[in-house]
């Protein structure tokens, strides 16, 4: 019996010794390397999170944007200065005089990944089946000012409108909106199973292990000449976010997908790791429900907003990187106004009690929803707003839920205040108008009614002059922040690392990764 | 024997079918359900979107409507379809189970291994530096909760020592043997510690009773070896205890392995039961329960039937 346990002990420390790294730390970056692509390899991208469905436009979580980014191919797509510039189609498509028909031209030559050629009709039939309300489909609502689609031929596709839509073509580089196949389409119920997974991106879907690994290939037939150069990617789930400082550490990752700001606070000082920070699109807020007691009362509300102290906020949950925020982000610089035209934005803890005074609604007290995972800080933020609001006075309870829990919760309206991360674009309307029109498809949320910012939005999206689209926006903005449904706290930053020998990718502060398709490894 | 058996796995019906409904009636009773899990806050849907949703995939069916339709599915041989990859739920399990039963294979040996030889020497030499240290290690083994070690043992080896970086990228033994068994290890060692030390404390207090039996005072009085009365005499009379705690403790390893394989990303059954709750994944969910219970209770079986075979005296019938 001895014999044994000591043989057991033996193998024990020879196996672990054999798992030891054979070097510490990577060899420094190496410089002087020619800019010219070098083609093959494989990519392995680490990051947390895992697909909750392949449906491309039925799914709008983050995790499973990013590969649909890979298989499917978009009439549009954003440049690095969140620029929309066309794609799929062949050049910008064409408005008409009264902003009532909007014509796209189709690169022709493209096939799906199953060898099919993509036509005006398969592009007709996405959009459709976006539309159709039976799809429930993510992107629904930016299209619902179609009213018809043509494919007159197999290069063009025409969108006749009910009202002229300004964003219509930003919209077109929606994650959700990607270029499915008819046939594949009308074959099967919905486009959900791996096998269903075809597009005509650069990369082809070869293999998924949920919760694991997803591998993709090349696709040879894409239609930027000579991309992609990679051979393929496999995207690895690393359990937390402190593994994928390891995976790069060791080289086991070229890139990985961060979105913890203190991982990416450690990333920053590792050798051998360049990490990307953007400011963020998506945006940190505090939905307020004003059909509840007391937030009917607007003075509450801006009582409130005065208590909160953001860059306090930042300092805390985003160790300072992340940039207060209005209505439109940052980010979108053209219309964002400046914060410090806000005077809700100046903390003062003296008016936020004159206020309650003048509201007369006794000891104010109320809950605030978090989710556990959406944002994972999202209890931080509420008990950071707990103690600054006590300051005035206002008793607070936070509630933490699962997040499918806190989803239903939301849907249902079901909430005094929640913490909330919402997703961002490159076009100001996708900021404001499903929230705060009065058809926008998610103004029941807070129940906030006014028709001047509501006015302003729809004028706005009808609106192709950016100067007084600009204006517009600007209305709507001044009277959102004084209206409080939200109170809007703060971007963050969007993070993407990779090792020196990861070449040519363009990072996205929206966090897509579509410009894999001109990335390269330099080994 | 063959009679016993057909007993026990009629027997064991009724408490799948009770598992079942368990499982079924849980996990509707949480609230949200997948659709709002699939669509998260991004996308609000009408409520009559919400409700063709709902009706596409059955949800607004009365319960007993679902759960007969679950169990029409179980003898279709699919056991339904997940929400979440569109797949058969029975092949999910199939692809799933292989990770699962390998660690929790990989836990039971670590316990064995370390288990049944420490138990033994410390019964051997009860109050003996060694025993005190034993029963001391299996203390603390038997204290630490899997969630806790397991984080020690990342931040320990992987983060500060940089050994076995928790990086995922699970690989199956069949493709890469090495590799599998390096990324099983801490995983197995987190799973199979507190069993190791509930394994050595039984081992020793069974083989401290045998140890005082009058047979084995006699048979030492005949002069056997003591090699000899430790190996005929105690070991094989003293392992029927050890053994029906190793049965239940390995069935309970099944359970145990749902917070391990999370831990250290191991794409088990355990993990996918754990992704399938999040999500709502309700045939997923009822899938993964039943194949565990399915599978405890063959292991309960087999340990009866362990029984006969080291205790004659044990007649199953």
């Amino acid at each position: 019996m001895r014999h044994s346990l000591s043989a057991a002990i033996l193998v024990c420390a020879t196996v672990l010794a054999a798992c030891a790294p054979t070097t510490s730390s990577g060899p420094s970056p190496t410089s002087n390397q020619p800019n010219q692509p070098k083609k093959g390899g494989t990519l392995i991208l680490a990051r947390t999170g895992e697909v909750t469905n392949l449906d491309p436009h039925k799914v709008p979580a983050f995790t499973s944007a990013r590969v649909f980014e890979l298989v499917y191919s978009y009439l549009m797509r954003l440049d690095e200065n969140l620029g929309v510039q066309p794609d799929l189609a062949e050049s910008v498509p064409t408005t008409s005089a009264d902003g009532k028909t909007v014509t796209v031209k189709l690169r022709t030559g493209v096939k799906f990944h199953n060898g099919d050629p993509l036509t005006s009709a398969d592009v007709k039939y996405t959009f459709d089946r976006i539309i159709d309300t039976k799809t429930a489909a993510v992107a629904r609502s930016f299209f619902a000012d179609v009213d018809t689609i043509t494919a007159p031929d197999p290069a063009t596709v025409i969108f006749n409108l009910k009202n002229p839509n300004a964003a219509l073509i930003a919209y077109m580089a929606h994650p959700n909106t990607g270029i499915v196949s008819k046939k594949l389409g009308e074959a099967n119920a919905d486009l959900s199973k791996k096998e269903t997974a075809i597009g005509s991106g650069p990369f082809k879907l070869a293999e998924w292990v949920p919760d694991n690994y997803m591998r993709f290939e090349a696709n040879k037939d894409y239609y930027v000449s000579g991309q992609p150069y990679l051979d393929g990617i496999r995207i690895n789930v690393v359990p937390d976010e402190s593994g994928l400082t390891a995976a790069l550490r060791t080289k086991a990752a070229d890139m990985a997908i961060v979105t913890d700001a203190k991982v990416a606070k450690t990333l920053r000082n590792e050798s051998g790791v360049t990490l990307s920070a953007k400011p963020s699109l998506s945006y940190n807020l505090l939905f307020v429900n004003t059909k509840r007691k007391p937030f009917d009362n607007l003075k509450v509300r801006q009582a409130i907003a005065y208590a909160v102290d953001r860059q306090a906020i930042i300092d805390a949950v985003a160790f300072g990187e992340g940039e207060v925020t209005g209505p439109i982000a940052p980010a979108l610089a053209n219309y964002a106004l400046p914060t410090s035209q806000y005077p809700l934005y100046t903390r003062d803890v003296a008016k936020a009690k004159q206020l309650l005074q003048e509201a007369n609604v006794g000891p104010v007290s109320f809950t605030i929803l978090t989710s556990t995972t959406e944002p994972v800080y999202g209890k931080d933020i509420a008990q950071l707003v707990q103690a600054q609001l006590g300051e005035a006075g206002i008793t607070i309870k936070i509630e933490t839920t699962e997040l499918t829990q806190y989803v239903d919760r939301w849907l249902k309206a079901d909430f005094d205040m929640a913490t909330g991360l919402n997703g961002g674009g490159p076009d100001p309307d996708f900021y404001v108008y499903r929230y705060f029109t009065d058809d926008g498809n998610l103004n029941f949320v807070t129940s906030y009614k006014n028709p001047v910012s509501s006015d302003a939005i729809k004028t706005a999206r009808a609106t192709a002059d950016p100067a007084k689209r600009k204006d517009l926006y600007t209305t709507a903005q001044k009277e959102l922040v004084n209206g409080v449904p939200f109170i809007w706290l703060f971007v963050g930053r969007d993070y993407n690392a990779t090792l020196p020998t990861t070449k040519g990718f363009t990072h996205l502060p929206n966090g897509s990764i579509i410009y894999l398709r001109q990335t390269w490894l330099d080994k | 024997m063959s009679r016993y058996l057909a007993q026990r796995l009629l027997g064991a019906i009724p408490t799948l079918v009770g598992i079942s409904v368990l499982t079924f009636l849980f996990i509707r009773l949480l609230p949200g359900d997948a659709i709002a899990a699939r669509l998260g806050t991004s996308t609000a849907l009408s409520p009559e979107q919400l409700a063709s949703l709902r009706a596409y995939f059955g949800l607004d069916q009365p319960l007993h409507i679902q759960y007969w339709s679950w169990l029409t599915s179980l003898f279709r041989g699919d056991a339904g379809y997940s929400i979440r990859t569109g797949r058969p739920v029975l092949v999910e399990i199939a692809e799933r189970l292989p990770a699962t039963l390998e660690l929790a294979a990989a836990a039971a040996v670590i316990a064995i291994a370390i288990g049944i030889p420490l138990g033994l020497l410390s019964a051997v030499r009860p109050r003996s530096r060694l025993d005190v240290a034993a029963r001391v290690g299996g203390l603390i083994g038997l204290s630490l909760p899997s969630f806790w070690l397991g984080t020690l043992i990342i931040v320990l080896f992987s983060l500060y020592l940089r050994w076995l970086p928790n990086t995922g990228g699970y690989v199956d033994f069949v493709r890469d043997p090495l590799n599998n068994l390096k990324l099983l290890l801490f995983p197995a060692i987190t799973l199979g510690l507190a069993l190791a030390a509930a394994t050595m404390r039984m081992t020793r207090s069974a083989m401290l009773d045998v140890l005082s039996a009058d047979y084995v005072r006699t048979a030492r009085a005949k002069g056997l070896r003591p090699a000899v009365v430790l190996r005929r005499h105690v070991l094989k009379n003293g392992l029927i205890v050890v053994v029906t705690l190793l049965g239940i403790q390995v069935g309970q390893l099944l359970g145990g392995a749902v917070v391990v394989e999370e831990i250290f990303s191991v794409p088990g059954v355990g993990r996918m039961l754990l992704t399938a709750i999040v999500q709502r994944d309700y045939a997923l969910v009822q899938g993964g329960v039943l194949a565990i219970a399915i599978l405890f209770v063959a292991l309960n079986i087999v340990v009866d039937l362990l029984y006969g075979y080291l205790d004659p005296r044990i007649r199953l019938a």
